[in-house]
């Protein structure tokens, strides 16, 4: 498998010195590929986040495309790319993204659930999930109760239930302990070893000793470190 | 996945009091208008009935009934009373030219009722004649009506068998007659003879001031249909033009009278709707558009997870059907209960006839009332659900620590 | 859960509220027929008095529901108020005869009105009921 963005760029509407636009990611190419963990590194600010909305087919670039293998994620219509996410994309958000409503174990399960694809099998598999990153004796409790850490676990038990092929973290370390962190870490260094796309946008230079290549990011164009 | 654990059924029970709160708007909604519209039509079902139970084209009472306003009383507002002429005027208005089928009638107002001090309206009419009372008696009472035996309508607490005392003459109940929210479901119903025995009774008992009263040569009241190939108020003229101490009252003039005072209802009632389904409206969309606000980011993970534009309406138009359906039967369950309920008393507040449709309009008028409840929910949520579909799921999700 | 408690805490509140509602708008609102002229009675002001007998028997155990933790002993006052709830319910029109006419006070507002809130608490109680037995579980 492989992800590929190819001169991707993004503007925004925004007025300033003069000028009605802003590129908040400008003509970045990128190619990343199965059983790799790749870190994006860059100050808050510096369009990380815009590249990984746009890598997770959540966000269209003014310019360019971004394909998985040979399929270009938004020449798709919305039904089409939001089931495309669903199948071979797994996103951990920045922050609190959970559904309040709903207890740990169906949060992890939303991604079958909403494709009316939840099993006594999926349900096995979200509680192993669950239980590999340490959280399955939270399985009935409410994301309102959860630590920040408990709740990146969440995250990334949930972005791991449909077995994509690639995982977009943002931030995945932010607000967490070392311990976490690393605990966090080397989840998904094992996520990446099993044979799948991991990308993590981050701040944090612990990520760097689990990463195969890094990226730097800065004012929205990219620099591979070698 | 069973329904009970489908996202949106899911996102309005775990959150029971945005859901009952929600409830109770779509419940004003259905409730305001199937109580309304209840009220209407049973206003409208009570005039029609009082049409048909009429069943005259002419009414003929003593000229002072007229004016003491005793008949529209008796006759809209069921209070008893009594009045008199002498019988020899239906001979005189059966050669009148123009009249066909003719019965008269005899009042009578008990003073005191066996159980409870209240006044009765007792009506006597003459089986042989009548063509009003008898049509409506046939449908649950097929005798003959005895001598001392009364047929009762269904506003009175009495059924068959049971035994009345009116003026120290007991009477027995031979049936109870179907309701027809007009006066005549509070009135008693005896033949000729029964009802002479007991207006005797009474001038016996020197209740009322009957004068020389001589209870065998006495009418109240005569109803009269005109011939085809007469006009109601040629016949209408020619009666109180020629046959003198008597008024000829046209029961279509006294059904106007009702038919005006049930617009006006109407109209208050309508536009009382009209302002509720506003407001509550209005509410409604604040009320989703805040929540909608508040659950941004919960769209934006559902987003983020693979749902379409298509999905997120989807669920939250699923959740705004279920609490407004909820909600709106909930409503109508209420509206139905107290306006049945409660109907003698809307009918004697209103002063007008009042009959609560049967199951059959019923049940269209509460599917009816439901639906647009329903729709009226969902329209209100529309826009805030449309926002949602739109929202910019990147921005939404970076939100908390930029 | 949190919002199952609030839930059932409300639903006491509201109970109470109504059946104190049904004792006091029996005696002061959608009381009976009054009074004749002589200061006699007609028989639907026993109807009243038998209603408003039991409704305070009820706010009696509604209050008991109010104050009691122990779920299996909230059940139990529950389930004794259904049988007061239909005996007031009942009293009027059913027990003792009410007056004769459909339009007259006793009739056409005590009765509906006394079956409209008694059916309310009917189905507020089986509300309670449930969700008493689901936090038991």
């Amino acid at each position: 498998m492989i992800l590929k963005a190819e001169s991707v760029g993004r503007r925004f509407f925004r007025k300033r010195n003069g000028s009605n636009f802003f590129y908040a990611v400008q003509d970045v190419a990128l190619t990343l590929r199965s059983g790799q963990l790749v870190a994006l590194f860059g100050r808050s600010g510096s369009g990380k986040s815009t590249l990984l909305n746009m890598l997770s087919g959540l966000l269209a670039p003014s310019d360019g495309c971004v394909l998985l293998d040979n399929t270009n994620l938004y020449q798709m219509e919305d039904g089409a790319l939001s089931q495309f996410r669903n199948e071979h994309f797994g996103v951990i958000p920045q922050g609190q993204a959970a559904l309040q409503s709903l207890t740990v174990l169906e949060n992890v399960l939303l991604p079958c659930t909403l494709f009316h694809d939840s099993t006594p099998q999926t349900e096995a598999r979200a509680m192993a999930l669950l239980e590999q990153t340490g959280i399955g004796d939270l399985r009935d409790v409410r994301p309102s109760e959860l630590s920040g850490g408990e709740m990146r676990r969440m995250a990334i038990a949930r972005s791991l239930i449909r077995n994509p092929d690639v995982i977009l973290a943002d931030e995945p370390t932010a607000d967490l302990d070392d311990e976490n962190t690393k605990v966090v870490l080397k989840l998904l260094k094992t996520v990446a070893e099993q044979g799948k796309i991991v990308f993590i946008a981050t701040h944090d230079k612990d990520t760097f000793d689990y990463a195969d290549a890094v990226y730097h990011m800065d004012a929205g164009k990219i620099k591979k470190e070698e | 996945m069973p329904i009970f654990k489908s996202i949106p059924v899911q996102n309005c029970v775990r959150r029971p009091v945005r859901t009952a709160a929600l409830i109770l708007l779509s419940a004003f909604l259905s409730f305001s208008v199937l109580a309304g519209s209840l009220v209407i039509s049973g206003l409208r079902n009570g005039l029609n009935s009082l049409e048909t139970r009429l069943g005259a084209d002419i009414m003929v009472v003593p000229y002072e009934a007229t004016t003491k306003a005793a008949l529209s009383g008796l006759i809209l507002q069921g209070n008893p009373g009594y009045f008199y002429m002498n019988k020899s005027v239906v001979d005189r208005l059966s050669s009148v030219s123009g009249v066909g089928q003719i019965s008269e009638q005899f009042f009578l107002a008990s003073s005191t009722a066996s159980c409870c001090s209240y006044k009765v309206q007792i009506i006597g009419f003459d089986p042989e004649t009548d063509f009003t009372i008898s049509p409506w008696v046939q449908r649950t009472y097929e005798d003959e009506l005895g001598d001392m035996q009364v047929l009762v309508g269904s506003s009175i607490n009495a059924f068959k068998g049971d035994e009345l005392t009116f003026y120290g003459s007991t009477v027995q109940v031979a049936a109870r007659l179907d309701n027809t929210g007009t006066y005549l479901d509070t009135a008693v119903y005896a033949n000729e003879d029964t009802i002479k025995t007991l207006i005797s009774a009474a001038k016996e008992k020197k209740i009322f001031n009957f004068g020389d009263v001589d209870p065998q040569q006495i009418v109240s009241c005569v109803l009269i249909n005109v011939d085809d190939g007469y006009s109601v108020e040629e016949v209408l003229n020619d009666i109180n033009l020629h046959v003198k101490g008597v008024q000829a009252v046209q029961t279509q003039s006294m059904i106007s009278d009702v038919a005006g005072k049930l617009s006006g209802v109407s109209d208050m009632t309508g536009s009382l709707i009209v302002v509720v389904w506003l407001l509550v409206i209005m509410i409604m969309s604040v009320a989703f558009f805040l929540i909608s606000n508040e659950r941004k980011k919960e769209f934006a993970v559902l987003r983020m997870v693979g749902a379409s534009r298509k999905k997120l309406l989807s669920i939250l138009m699923k959740e705004t059907v279920l609490v407004s359906a909820l909600g709106s039967a909930a409503g109508a369950a209420l509206a139905i209960v107290l306006v049945s309920a409660f109907s003698n008393l809307i009918e004697s507040m209103l002063d007008l006839p009042f009959l609560i449709p049967e199951i059959g309009g019923l049940g269209l008028i509460t599917v009816c009332s439901i639906a647009v409840s329903v729709a009226a929910g969902t329209l209100s949520a529309s826009l805030s659900a449309y926002r949602i579909s739109r929202i910019d799921t990147a921005v939404v999700l970076r939100g908390d620590n930029g | 859960m949190k919002s199952n408690y609030f839930a059932s805490k409300l639903l006491s509140i509201l109970l109470l509220a109504l059946s104190a509602f049904l004792t006091l708008g029996t005696q002061f609102v959608f009381h009976a027929c009054d009074a004749g002229a002589d200061g006699s009675h007609m028989v639907c002001h026993w109807a009243q008095q038998g209603t408003i007998g039991a409704a305070g028997v009820l706010v009696l155990l509604h209050i008991f529901h109010l104050l009691t933790r122990d779920a299996r002993s909230r059940a139990a006052f529950l389930i004794a108020g259904l049988p007061v709830t239909v005996l007031a319910m009942i009293l009027p029109g059913g027990l003792i005869p009410l007056c004769m006419m459909a339009d007259m006070r006793c009739q056409a507002v005590m009765r509906p009105a006394v079956l409209t809130v008694g059916g309310l608490i009917l189905v507020l109680t089986v509300i309670a009921l449930v969700l008493n037995f689901k936090r038991e579980r």
